[in-house]
C-alpha cells in the first residue's frame, strides 16, 4: 500500500518542481523523523573484526592437460576465518595483527582427500608515533611483520616490490587475501603533501625442526618474505589535486629496482595510472631453458584508464609490459617446442611467470567493468578479462556479488581460458572453474 | 557500495547570523553556515528508500578538515556499517580521492565521478563549498515550502559551476530570507537535466551553532529513490595534516579507534 502511493506521489515530482511544491508530494512518514536520528547499534570502535567464508570450486579439465588424474579433483573446497585486531597501548604506541586460518579439502570422484590446513600470521606489528596531534608532520616506527602498501596496477603491479610475499594453497584455491608481510623494521614521515618511508627487511630462516619451519601449518613463511636482506626507501608526493607520484627505491641483496608510480585525473571521469620498474634480471626464457647468459637490465610496467560510464559502471583498461616475457619469436619457439623432449622445460615460463607475479608474455591487455548496485541495491556484476596479443589467447571471467544480508555476501565467479592447446592461456589445465564464495562479516 | 558515501563532509548548518543582502553575500553566509570553519567530526547514518520501504542504512563517521588555500575542506569518511564494509575509509582531497580496503591493506586511487556512483551522490549534494566554486547568475524572491511543509520566505539563488570538478553545473538553491540558512536545492546535470532535490532539515544547535542536522534527497531520474542522511555525535577536534595523506589510511584506525 505505502509503495503504491510513495509510486504515485513521486509521479508528480518533476511537475511539482516547477513550483517549488515537491516537498508536499512525500508520503507522510518522511515528517516524522522531526526527532533525532534513532540510534543504530554501529559496532563504533574498528579495533576488531573478524570475517569467515567458505569457498566452493568446481572446475572442468583441458583433456590434454596433466599427466595424471589424480591431479584433476573433482572438486575443491576451503574455509577461512581471520582476526584483524588493533590495540592502542598508550597515546604513542599501538599494537596490531591479522591473523587467518585456512582449512581446505578436495573430492576426486567423490572420495574425500585429506584435509589440510594453514594458519598465516599476516601482520604482526608494533608501531610507535611521534607526533602530536597538531603537528604538521608525523613520524612512525613499525617493527614486525609489515605489509608494504601495494602500488596503483590493477593486474600487474611492477613497483610493488612484495607482491610475491602471497600464500596460495594446494590447487590454487586462493581463500581469503593471502598475502604475507615481510618481517622488519620500518620508519615512516608524513607531511601535508609528501610522504616517505625506509623499510628494513633482514634475511631470517626458519629454523628445521621447529613449529614454525614454513612446511607446518604454523610455518611463518619466511622462505618467501624474508630469503634475502632488502632494503625499500619510497617517496610519495602530490604535484596537485590531479597528479599524485611516487619513487620506490629497492636494493634487494646486493641488486638493485627502482620503480615509479603516477595517476592522474583528467577529467572527473577519467582517472589515468602507470607505473614502471626497472630492475636486472633474467628474463623467463633464459631461466626456463637454463640458458647461460647474464642478467640484463629490463623494464616492466603497466599503464591504463579508469572511466566510470554513467553513474553506475566503471571500465578500467590496462596494458602491462615485461621486458622479461617471451617477445613473438620466442612465443614460437614455446610452441615448437611442445611437442618435443624439451616441453617440460619450456612450460616452466609459465610457471615462473606465477612465481614472479608478472605477465609471461612482453605484452599483455587487461579490462574491467563493474556494474554497482546492477538493477538492485544488493547487486554488483563484474567482468575481467587478460588477453595476451601476442598468441591470442585469453582469460574471461565474469562474476557477481549478492550481498544477502548486511553481513553475509556470496560471489559466484566462472572463468574460462580460451586459446589452443599451443598457447599461453590454452595451456592451463582447466577449461573453465566456477567458483562460489560465501563471506560473513562478524 | 564501496564508493557508496564518499564525500558526504560538511553537512552542518546554521553557525552564524551575520546576513549579508548582496547575492554574493549571502552564499559566502551559506557556506559558513554550511562548514564550521575547523576541523570536525559527526557520524552519519544514511538510508536509502525505494518505493517508501527503508533499506539497511548505511552509517559512516566523517572527519573533515579546512584545506587553508583552496578554501574546501579535505575528509575521512570511515564505514562502520554494514559490517562487511567496516573500516573501510574514504580519503577526499578535492580531486585526489583514495579508498582504503583494510582487508587487502590497499589503497586505490578514484576519479572524482565514481564516487557519484550509488548514493555517494547524494553525500556530493551537501558538501561542496559553492562560493569558491559557483558563479551567482540571478537572486530572486522567492515563496516555498520548506522540508517540513512550512511555508518559509526565500531568496532563490541561480549557480553555474566555474570549474570542471563541480559534480552538477548548474544549481538552483533556495536560503533563508532572514538568517540565509540553507532550506532547498536543485542540481542539474550539463545537459540541463534536473537530477536531485534537496532539502536540509531539523536544525539543532551543535558544535556552538544552529545546524540542520538533516537532509532529505530525493532522486528526480529514479524518482523511487529517497534518500534520508542524518548527521549525530558532532564534535569539534584537531586533525593533523598528516592525516590526510593516502600513506596514512591503514594507520588511521590505529589512532582513531
Amino acid at each position: 500500500m505505502k509503495s503504491a502511493s510513495c509510486s504515485c506521489i513521486v509521479l508528480s515530482l518533476v511537475a511539482a518542481a516547477a513550483g517549488g511544491n515537491e516537498i508536499s508530494s512525500l508520503p507522510d512518514h518522511f515528517f516524522e523523523f522531526d526527532q533525532p536520528e534513532r540510534e543504530h547499534h554501529s559496532p563504533g570502535p574498528s579495533r576488531l573484526r573478524i570475517h569467515a567464508e567458505a569457498v566452493f570450486h568446481l572446475p572442468e579439465y583441458r583433456t590434454s592437460a596433466l599427466p595424471s588424474p589424480s591431479d584433476r579433483p573433482d572438486w575443491l573446497a576451503g574455509a577461512a576465518a581471520g582476526v584483524h585486531v588493533q590495540k592502542r597501548l598508550t597515546d604513542q604506541q599501538s599494537l596490531r595483527a591479522d591473523v587467518q586460518g585456512v582449512l581446505y579439502t578436495t573430492a576426486e570422484r567423490g572420495d574425500l582427500r585429506p584435509t589440510d590446513w594453514r594458519v598465516d600470521v599476516r601482520e604482526l606489528a608494533w608501531t610507535r608515533q611521534s607526533a602530536s596531534h597538531d603537528a604538521r608532520w608525523q613520524r612512525l616506527l613499525d617493527i614486525g611483520r609489515l605489509t608494504q602498501p601495494k602500488t596503483l596496477g590493477l593486474g600487474f603491479a611492477p613497483a610493488d616490490h612484495f607482491r610475491t610475499a602471497r600464500v596460495n594453497p594446494a590447487h590454487s584455491i586462493d581463500v581469503g587475501e593471502s598475502r604475507l608481510g615481510v618481517v622488519g623494521v620500518r620508519k615512516h614521515w608524513l607531511w601535508n603533501r609528501a610522504e616517505s618511508s625506509v623499510l628494513i627487511s633482514p634475511k631470517l630462516t626458519a629454523l628445521d625442526g621447529s613449529l614454525w619451519q614454513d612446511s607446518d601449518g604454523w610455518g611463518l613463511g619466511l622462505a618467501q618474505t624474508n630469503d634475502r636482506l632488502r632494503t625499500q626507501w619510497v617517496i610519495s608526493f602530490k604535484a596537485s589535486d590531479r597528479w599524485t607520484a611516487q619513487t620506490l627505491l629497492l636494493w634487494d641483496d646486493g641488486d638493485w629496482e627502482l620503480g615509479n608510480t603516477l595517476s592522474l585525473v583528467v577529467t572527473p571521469a577519467i582517472l589515468l595510472h602507470a607505473e614502471s620498474n626497472v630492475a636486472q634480471r633474467h628474463s623467463l626464457w633464459d631461466v626456463a631453458m637454463s640458458a647461460d647468459t647474464m642478467p640484463d637490465w629490463g623494464l616492466q610496467a603497466a599503464w591504463g584508464a579508469s572511466i566510470t560510464l554513467g553513474l553506475s559502471t566503471s571500465l578500467t583498461m590496462e596494458h602491462h609490459y615485461n621486458a622479461f616475457g617471451l617477445d613473438h619469436a620466442q612465443w614460437q619457439q614455446w610452441q615448437a617446442a611442445q611437442n618435443s623432449p624439451a616441453a617440460a622445460q619450456a612450460n616452466r615460463v609459465l610457471q615462473l611467470a606465477r612465481q614472479r607475479d608478472e605477465p609471461g608474455s612482453m605484452h599483455r591487455l587487461l579490462a574491467r567493468w563493474h556494474w554497482q548496485e546492477a538493477g538492485h541495491p544488493d547487486l554488483d556484476l563484474t567482468a575481467l578479462g587478460l588477453l595476451n596479443p601476442l598468441d591470442g589467447s585469453a582469460m574471461v571471467q565474469p562474476g557477481l556479488t549478492w550481498h544477502v544480508q548486511p553481513d553475509l555476501s556470496l560471489t559466484m565467479h566462472h572463468t574460462r581460458w580460451l586459446g589452443g592447446d599451443e598457447s599461453e592461456f590454452g595451456k592451463s589445465f582447466r577449461v573453465s572453474n566456477t567458483e562460489l564464495r560465501l563471506q560473513f562479516h562478524i | 557500495m564501496k564508493t557508496r558515501i564518499a564525500a558526504l563532509l560538511l553537512m552542518v548548518g546554521l553557525c552564524t547570523q551575520a546576513v549579508g543582502t548582496t547575492p554574493e553575500a549571502r552564499l559566502h553566509a551559506s557556506d559558513v553556515i554550511r562548514n564550521p570553519g575547523q576541523s570536525f567530526t559527526m557520524t552519519s547514518t544514511i538510508t536509502e528508500y525505494i518505493d517508501g520501504q527503508a533499506g539497511e542504512p548505511l552509517v559512516v563517521q566523517i572527519f573533515a578538515r579546512p584545506d587553508e588555500p583552496a578554501g574546501q575542506f579535505q575528509s575521512l569518511v570511515r564505514f562502520q556499517l554494514p559490517r562487511r564494509d567496516q573500516g573501510k575509509i574514504m580519503l577526499r582531497r578535492g580531486q585526489d580521492l583514495w579508498f582504503y580496503d583494510p582487508a587487502g591493506r590497499a589503497s586505490i586511487r578514484i576519479s572524482p565521478q565514481q564516487r557519484l556512483l550509488g548514493q555517494a551522490s547524494n553525500g556530493d549534494v551537501v558538501t561542496a563549498n559553492l562560493a569558491g566554486d559557483y558563479r551567482i547568475e540571478s537572486m530572486h524572491a522567492e515563496t516555498i515550502l520548506d522540508g517540513h511543509r512550512q511555508t518559509r520566505q526565500t531568496q532563490k539563488l541561480v549557480l553555474h559551476g566555474i570549474t570542471a570538478a563541480v559534480p552538477y553545473p548548474r544549481v538552483e538553491y533556495w536560503l533563508d530570507d532572514s538568517s540565509n540558512q540553507p532550506l532547498k536545492a536543485h542540481f542539474y546535470a550539463a545537459s540541463g537535466q534536473m537530477l536531485k532535490i534537496a532539502y536540509f532539515r531539523n536544525v539543532q544547535f551543535v558544535m556552538g551553532a544552529e545546524r540542520p542536522t538533516e537532509t532529505l534527497i530525493i532522486d528526480v531520474v529514479d524518482p523511487r529513490k529517497i534518500t534520508r542522511m542524518a548527521y549525530r555525535d558532532h564534535r569539534l577536534m584537531e586533525l593533523p595534516q598528516p592525516w590526510f595523506q593516502r600513506g596514512f589510511l591503514p594507520r588511521f584506525n590505529e589512532v582513531m579507534p
